[in-house]
Formats: structure tokens, C-alpha cells, sequence
């Protein structure tokens, strides 16, 4: 378990905000002088953009299991960012297909679809009722919020 | 009237026919589920995870998924479906960042809308307003969008006018519309999922049966080329970052989706509908795919003539495969138009009736609430309706407004208020009123040709409405903090 409490959230939003901040720069930037390098750049901030989200989402009561962790939080970002690499590398290139596909189509296809799907969709499906959501977390909710009259 | 590339036969007549009295039986019967103002404008606390996972997937993947974005293939290759193939698997990102916590504010108070949400967390009418306001205006645009497309579809389904093609269509949907609202939206919206996937069936078998699934000829077409089969496409390198990272992150900032996640009728029902939501979503996403290599295989293959109209790239595809093919695809085609506009119809009626006029200072009271959203609902189709016609160069401004726009109000305010108890209403407020300027007046310059981002504007105002809400926070306080309402802050423990 690691916690990830109030002071760790607010390093978090601000790496978040920076981020947000850096990939409007490279993409502003890496446009006007036609630096691909630092398009490229832009797109591996995006993996990190992911893997804090989810930090700070699929916890329980700011407790985050390690097996939550390493599936879907960092498998997610290490697919994203194979999968851009690999569009990157091979952008524009007449190359051999492979499965009867470009290695860029390939790559963004299998690491970037496929590969979301196996770390966000997948372990969503295996983990987050137990993980995320249990019922007894959802009770002790529950019994706090049972109000004679609701929020307003 | 556009050259008909479909003939319009007994086989598609009659099947868009069946399509159509099923979805209105299916809205009328939902009436037994809209009792309530919150079932009513949010199908709120009602639905299992089967129906909201399809409903969300026939919401999201709108005319754009299946007529606009084959046709951004056909131009440029692989470039927009970063788009698609990122919205797919984003579903589940999406609720595991922030489904439990969504749905936990159904618990803590009364949730019709989206910006009830954001008044009970932010404290603030004002909040309410300018979300209200914003939502409105891209409901308008995304709705005024599809009219255009949905006109093309049925003069080419039915042969008839697109002017008659409207009318039909709009018609339909007001017609369950009036009786149950949201929850006639969300329960049609399921079936017409339905209907998408045995489309996306047909088109699978018929890219396979005209391509034999050869990229190749596309590579070594001279026309064409490896850059129409890489996986950056033709588009600037730049878009795939606002491709990719809008369309898996801003999933979760969609209405369409976000609104979902209080409709379940259990805490329980969260898996089902994301994981459903993705996976068929991820099924859409071969049509976007298939349907425009598909047509780039054709013309590549020297099977049919290039084409002009973009749009057209999809009809073109179709207008190949058989009879039964056509129908179902067609069909298909028509679900997830009027699935959207379902939607957006709702949403902007529930924005006027609830929080509009609330956040001004005249609450309609509880009782009233279905009677005056009903009589909007008839205003708001038929505003679009006028506007997606005859609003001219405001269409082309305003058209652009949707994805990003919502994205660049919701991010800040829902997924940031709910996940950062520091997140101060100062910073949301100052974060919105960025959102709902900019996605104006950038595309206002645009379209005047006064200056042009190199990028998609929405990563701008997405990206800059989140850095101001985070400054702004740290250094407020207002409704953060220790100055969140204390029957809010379970939430934050979920």
C-alpha cells in the first residue's frame, strides 16, 4: 500500500498543471519550428499526465494497493510510451509490414489500443470492485452520508 | 439534393422504419422511470451497468465517429484515429479516476444535472451559471452539428429531401423525448447501441471481403504513399498529441459519459458500464477505422473515382457492399446521430430548466421542472435546428465547439474538484470563465483569419483552464479545504 495523501495530492496537481503547461509548449513550439523532436517530447508527457490521474483516483480512502500500482497505473504509462516511440521512429518510412501492417500503424495499434485496453480496461474489470470500490469502504460511506436532509 | 450513392431500397426503408417505432416505443416505455425531476433530466440512481455501459458508447460515438471520421482517413491516413482508439480504453481510465466519487454525490445530494454537482462542491451559484451556460452553448453546437449529417444520411438512406430527413429524425427523437427525457434518452440510447454493433459486424465483413485486409496497395499507390498507412498519418505530428492525450484523458470529461456515472443504479453497476462502455465503444471504433481505409483502398485500387467531399467517403464504402450490408450499416449510421442528439437535447433543456435559471435567482420549483423542460426541449431542437441550417459562418465557429470545450470545463471542475479537496472555488471560477472565453474567441479568430494556432485550440483552453484552476487553488480557499460542507467530505475518502 502506498498513501497518497492531501500534501502528496498537491505535488501531484502542480506536476500535473506543468505538464499541461509543457505539452502546450512543445506542441506550440515544436510546430512553428518544425522540431519533431520536441513534438515528441509533448507526446511522452502524456503517459505521465495518465499515471498521476490515476494516482490520485484508484485509491481507497488515499491508500493505493501495490498491485493497483504496478497494473493498470504504470503498465498504462509504459504502453503509451512504447507505442509513441515506436509511431515516432517510423513516421513516414517505407518499411516491411508487420502482420500486414505498417510498424507505426502496428505499434499504434497494439501498444497504444490494444495496450490501454489490457492495462486500463482489463484490470478495471479484475480490480476495481476489490481494489477501488469495496463494499466495505462503500457502507462506512454510506452510513456517514445517510442524512435526514441532503446537501444542498 | 447530394449524388446518391446509396439506393434507397425496400431492404433499407423497411429496416429504418423498424429502427425508428422500436426507439420510440422503447422512450415511451421508459416514462415509467422519469417520475422524478432527477430521473427526468439525469436518469439518476436508475439504470443497471448493461444500459448505461451501451447508452454511453451510442452517446460518445456520434456522426463524426462514423461519417466525419472515415473521411478524415481517406484524406490523411492513420492522424484521427488517435482520436478513436484513444476514447475507446479511456472509458475505463475515466471511472477509475473518478466513477465511484461521481457517483457518490448522488448520495450526498440531489443530481439532475451536472452543475448540481458543482454547486453542492463549490458552494457557489455562480459556478452553476457559468458551467450551466457553457454546457448550453456546446449542447446547441453539438447538436447544430448533427443536423447537417444527419440530413445527408437520410436523403441518402430514404431518398428523400434533406429538409424532410431532418424532420423525420428530430421528429423521432422528440417524440420519446417529450414523454421521458433522460431516461428515454439513456434506455433508447442502449439499444441503439445495440444496432450500432450489428452494424459494425457488417462493416468488419465487408472490409475484409473488398480489401482482403491489403494495406499494401496503399503504400505503393503513387496518390497515396506510406505516410497514409504509418501511424502519424498526413496531419501535422502535432495533432497526434492533441489527438491522443484530448480523446483518452478527456473521455472523462465528457457529459455523455460523466452523467452516466451518477445514472447507476449501484455503486456495483460502475464496472459493468465502464468496462461495456469501452469494449463496444472500442468495436465502434472499426468503422472510424475499417470505413475509411476501406475507401482509400478503393480509390488506391483504382475501384472508384477520388473524392471531394470528405463526407462522402463513408457512402462510398457502403454504396460497395450488398443490400443487407447496406441497411445495417446505414442504420447503424442513423443510431448514433440520434443517440447524441438524445442526449444533448436533455442536457441543454436540464441546463436551462434547473441551473440557468437557479443560478439567477429564480429556482422553478420542483413540481414544475418536467412541464417547462419538456416545452425546452421543443425550443432547443428546434433552435438547433434553425441555427445548424441557417446559422451561417456562426455554424462554422460554433461547430467546433464540443470535445474540447466540454473537456475544458469539466476536467477543472469535476475531475479536479472531486479528486483535490484543496481545489478552491476561486480556482474554478477563474478556470471556467478562461474555458468559456477562450473556446469562443479562438475560433471567432480563426474563422477571421486574424491568427491561428498551429494545434487544436481545445489543448490550449483544456490545458491553460487546468494550469489557472491549480494556481488560483493554492493560493484561495473558498469551499476548499477545511471550508468543504462537512457532509461532502466522505467523498473524498471513497
Amino acid at each position: 500500500m502506498i498513501t497518497i495523501g492531501d500534501k502528496p495530492r498537491d505535488v501531484l496537481m502542480l506536476i500535473a498543471a506543468l505538464c499541461w503547461g509543457f505539452v502546450i509548449f512543445a506542441s506550440w513550439q515544436g510546430a512553428l519550428t518544425k522540431n519533431e523532436q520536441l513534438i515528441y517530447f509533448g507526446l511522452m508527457t502524456m503517459p505521465v499526465l495518465v499515471v498521476i490521474y490515476l494516482l490520485m483516483g484508484a485509491v481507497v480512502n488515499q491508500k493505493m494497493h501495490m498491485s493497483v500500482l504496478i497494473w493498470p497505473v504504470l503498465l498504462n504509462g509504459i504502453t503509451q510510451a512504447v507505442a509513441f516511440t515506436i509511431v515516432y521512429m517510423t513516421k513516414g518510412q517505407k518499411l516491411d509490414f508487420i502482420m500486414g501492417l505498417h510498424p507505426g500503424f502496428f505499434g499504434a495499434i497494439v501498444f497504444f489500443w490494444l495496450g490501454n485496453f489490457l492495462t486500463t480496461t482489463l484490470s478495471f474489470w479484475l480490480l476495481f470492485d476489490k481494489k477501488a470500490i469495496p463494499d466495505d469502504e462503500w457502507d462506512a460511506f454510506m452510513k456517514e452520508v445517510s442524512l435526514p436532509e441532503k446537501l444542498h | 439534393m447530394d449524388e446518391q450513392l446509396i439506393q434507397p431500397s425496400p431492404l433499407i426503408i423497411g429496416y429504418t422504419v423498424v429502427f425508428i417505432l422500436v426507439s420510440i416505443g422503447i422512450g415511451w416505455y421508459a416514462n415509467k422511470y422519469a417520475k422524478t425531476a432527477e430521473q427526468f433530466f439525469g436518469g439518476t440512481k436508475t439504470f443497471g451497468g448493461v444500459v448505461i455501459g451501451l447508452s454511453s458508447m451510442a452517446a460518445v460515438m456520434s456522426a463524426f465517429g462514423f461519417i466525419g471520421g472515415p473521411g478524415l482517413v481517406y484524406k490523411f491516413g492513420f492522424t484521427s484515429i488517435w482520436m478513436t482508439i484513444a476514447c475507446g480504453p479511456g472509458f475505463a481510465f475515466g471511472y477509475w479516476v473518478i466513477g465511484k466519487r461521481m457517483r457518490a454525490m448522488a448520495e450526498v445530494t440531489d443530481v439532475a444535472t451536472l452543475p448540481d454537482i458543482a454547486r453542492v462542491r463549490f458552494q457557489s451559484q455562480a459556478v452553476r451559471g457559468i458551467l450551466a451556460l457553457g454546457l448550453f452553448l456546446a449542447s446547441i453546437a453539438y447538436l447544430s452539428s448533427q443536423v447537417k449529417g444527419g440530413a445527408k444520411l437520410m436523403n441518402q438512406m430514404l431518398g428523400i429531401s434533406e429538409e424532410w430527413g431532418v424532420v423525420v429524425m428530430f421528429g423521432t427523437t422528440l417524440a420519446y423525448m417529450l414523454v421521458s427525457g433522460m431516461s428515454g434518452s439513456i434506455l433508447t440510447d442502449a439499444f441503439q447501441g445495440l444496432v450500432m454493433l450489428i452494424g459494425v459486424a457488417g462493416v468488419v465483413f465487408a472490409f475484409f471481403s473488398i480489401t482482403g485486409g491489403d494495406f499494401s496497395v496503399i503504400q505503393n499507390a503513387p496518390n497515396f504513399g506510406p505516410t497514409f498507412v504509418d501511424g502519424a498519418g498526413a496531419m501535422p505530428f502535432q495533432l497526434v498529441i492533441t489527438f491522443s492525450l484530448i480523446f483518452f484523458v478527456g473521455v472523462m470529461g465528457q457529459p455523455t459519459m460523466l452523467a452516466k456515472m451518477y445514472a447507476v443504479r449501484s455503486h456495483k453497476d460502475l464496472k459493468l458500464a465502464g468496462i461495456l462502455g469501452g469494449t463496444t465503444y472500442g468495436l465502434t471504433s472499426l468503422v472510424w477505422i475499417l470505413v475509411g481505409y476501406g475507401a482509400l483502398y478503393l480509390v488506391a485500387s483504382g475501384q472508384a473515382a477520388p473524392i471531394k467531399d470528405l463526407d462522402k467517403a463513408a457512402f462510398l464504402f457502403v454504396s460497395k457492399t450488398g443490400g443487407v450490408m447496406q441497411a445495417l450499416v446505414m442504420a447503424a449510421l442513423l443510431a448514433a446521430i440520434v443517440s447524441t442528439a438524445s442526449f444533448f437535447i436533455s442536457m441543454a433543456s436540464g441546463c436551462i430548466t434547473r441551473d440557468l435559471a437557479g443560478s439567477l435567482g429564480h429556482e422553478i420549483a420542483h413540481e414544475r421542472q418536467m412541464v417547462v423542460g419538456r416545452y425546452l426541449q421543443v425550443v432547443v431542437t428546434i433552435f438547433a435546428i434553425g441555427f445548424g441550417y441557417w446559422g451561417g459562418r456562426a455554424v462554422a465557429i460554433l461547430g467546433t465547439l464540443g470535445w474540447g470545450f466540454f473537456a475544458s470545463v469539466t476536467i477543472p471542475t469535476f475531475v479536479m474538484g472531486l479528486l483535490w479537496q484543496r481545489c478552491s472555488r476561486e480556482g474554478i471560477l477563474t478556470g471556467l470563465t478562461f474555458a468559456v472565453i477562450f473556446n469562443v474567441l479562438l475560433p471567432v479568430l480563426e474563422n477571421f483569419q486574424v491568427y491561428k494556432l498551429p494545434f487544436p485550440y481545445y489543448l490550449f483552453t483544456i490545458g491553460g483552464a487546468i494550469i489557472l484552476t491549480t494556481i488560483v487553488s493554492f493560493f484561495t480557499t473558498g469551499a476548499a479545504g477545511e471550508n468543504i460542507p462537512k457532509a461532502m467530505r466522505p467523498v473524498f475518502k471513497l
